[in-house]
């Protein structure tokens, strides 16, 4: 019981703090505030052409409502139900391969 | 890690398909070949001839013949996708640890089968195994590092020497299909081919039942262990649809100052003594000079006459179900016509002397004990005896088999094969050679 209280709270709470952060207001999702480091780049270069257009479109559109000092209207917000991350998988590879490469490169 | 497929000279099909299976005598001489088909249907030889360098050959019938023909050139992209990353290792630490211990991993392939060879010294041996292993099971042909491949496919291209573009398309116009499908991709499927398709490819041709494993320098449980540790399909007998001769003709403009020329007609499938008998005429046609700026003093090079600076050989290759028996021959453009008209008169009469079969026999018997002192060469044969025959057969007899032809033989499968309807493959400057049904 106790168990089942606490994950509906943090679900409940980080719902709270993904609004909070504003970014959904403009359409973007979590991935699409990503730092474009290298690892985040190659992930971008591996990504299937019609998720990197997608994702164009909506960072393109958050440039414009922010410029015109705009947010969407609130049903098209994305919702945190809805927020998939599309790139962190890959990131997360690309990292793996390299430290894998940095660990070999160190110790030969 | 690269292609070796440019390195291969077409010649070497003779002994792909089953005739180089001398053993480095000298070395051990009691050096038997042992060879099985294990239980999944794979088939696993040995040779240990005590080499301090082993190698590992893991072969399967995944060939251009066995290409959709909505989807060629996919065997081209296979072999040149070893070594990228698969569920069990990254394309870094391949490369990395293969190197690491100074082994080398090559992927080469012809029309009927595809060769994973690696070299290894035989401490290193069980480290670099496993990262061929590695290469072939699992493969995941990520997309982003095809793309980055098409450089490598690109320069495979670009290196293609003129002859082996003449023999691809007298394959492409003796067949059309099947045995037709040439060896490359063509220029404008590079980077069409997606990482779906070559799975498909690969879940279909790189299965158990049509993998063959040799091992040259290492006993027969260790080919059977290499065998079962691979991590691939199940199944697949690799029955391929026969390929019939048809017989025609396709040219290439491609400019230049030489024409590259290669006859054929219907050769005998792999295994046949037809096959064998071809491969001593080839020889007895003509190899060009033995001594280095010698004349040539072949039947073809007296055929063709003096027509200024030209090359010519006879070539045999055998398949599993057909094969070619013919001439290539590369010459001035101006002088084509006459050439051209003279070696395939002399193809196409089925004359040889005694003395030349004689002499062809020899030849044919150097070559194929020279080829089986290199251990990866041997290595390879052995696998395509193995996938076609399911047998292998040892050198002695191979020599032994070559011997035993008599004249009258060789004489007989020569004037069968011309028989047959006459093909031609022609690139470089084709201004003055003649069209087949003008020879």
């Amino acid at each position: 019981m106790a168990l089942r209280t606490t994950a509906v709270l943090r679900s409940s709470l980080s719902k709270w703090a993904y609004n909070l952060s504003g970014f959904n207001k403009y359409g973007l999702q979590r991935d699409d505030c990503l730092y474009e480091n290298e690892d985040v780049q190659e992930a971008l270069r591996r990504l299937p052409a019609h998720v990197v257009d997608e994702r164009n479109f909506r960072m393109i559109r958050a440039i414009q409502l922010s410029m015109q000092k705009q947010i969407l209207p609130k049903e098209e917000w994305t919702k945190w139900e809805e927020d998939k991350l599309y790139l962190t998988p890959i990131v997360e590879q690309v990292k793996k391969e390299r430290l894998e490469r940095e660990s070999w490169e160190k110790e030969y | 890690m690269s292609s070796k497929a440019l390195a291969t000279p077409f010649i070497r099909h003779v002994t792909t398909r089953g005739y180089a299976q001398a053993a480095p005598a000298a070395v051990a001489r009691d050096a038997r070949i042992q060879s099985a088909v294990l239980t999944n249907n794979t088939f696993v030889a040995a040779l240990d001839n005590g080499s301090p360098v082993a190698r590992v050959t893991i072969a399967f019938k995944a060939g251009s013949r066995y290409e959709p023909q909505t989807e060629l050139g996919i065997a081209h992209a296979l072999r040149s996708a070893a070594g990228l990353s698969t569920k069990n290792a990254s394309a870094y630490m391949i490369k990395r640890k293969l190197a690491q211990v100074g082994a080398s991993v090559s992927a080469s392939g012809d029309r009927e089968f595809i060769y994973y060879t690696l070299e290894a010294t035989q401490d290193n041996l069980p480290v670099a195994i496993d990262y061929l292993n590695n290469i072939v099971s699992n493969q995941e042909f990520r997309p982003w590092e095809l793309a980055d491949n098409v450089p490598r496919l690109k320069f495979d291209l670009a290196a293609i020497p003129p002859q082996v573009r003449a023999v691809d398309l007298l394959h492409k116009a003796a067949y059309r299909r099947g045995l037709g499908n040439s060896l490359f991709i063509a220029p404008k499927r590079i980077g069409t081919i997606s990482s779906e398709s070559l799975q498909h490819f690969a879940s279909t041709s790189v299965t158990q039942g049509r993998c063959a494993v040799v091992i040259v320098g290492g006993n027969q449980d260790r080919a059977a262990m290499v065998a079962q540790n691979l991590q691939i399909a199940t199944g697949g007998d690799g029955q391929s649809a026969a390929s019939p001769y048809f017989g025609g003709e396709l040219r290439k403009e491609m400019g230049g100052d030489l024409a590259h020329v290669a006859i054929a007609v219907q050769g005998a499938p792999a295994g046949s003594p037809q096959s064998l008998a071809l491969a001593v005429a080839a020889k007895a046609l003509g190899n060009g000079p033995v001594i280095k700026w010698g004349s040539d003093n072949t039947p073809l090079a007296k055929a063709i006459g003096n027509v200024g600076p030209f090359a010519a050989a006879g070539f045999n290759v055998s398949y599993s179900d057909n094969g070619l028996f013919g001439v290539v021959l590369s010459v001035a453009k101006d002088e084509a016509n006459a050439a051209v008209k003279a070696a395939a008169k002399l193809l196409k009469s089925g004359n040889l002397s005694a003395d030349a079969i004689k002499a062809g026999k020899n030849q044919l018997k150097v070559q194929v004990l020279s080829e089986a002192e290199d251990g990866s060469d041997l290595a390879e044969s052995i696998a395509a005896q193995g996938l076609t025959t399911r047998t292998a057969k040892s050198p002695a007899d191979i020599a032994n088999a070559i011997d035993q032809l008599s004249s009258s033989d060789i004489s007989q499968a020569v004037s069968n094969a011309v028989k047959t309807k006459v093909s031609m493959g022609a690139a470089g400057n084709l201004a003055f050679v003649p069209y087949t049904d003008e020879l």
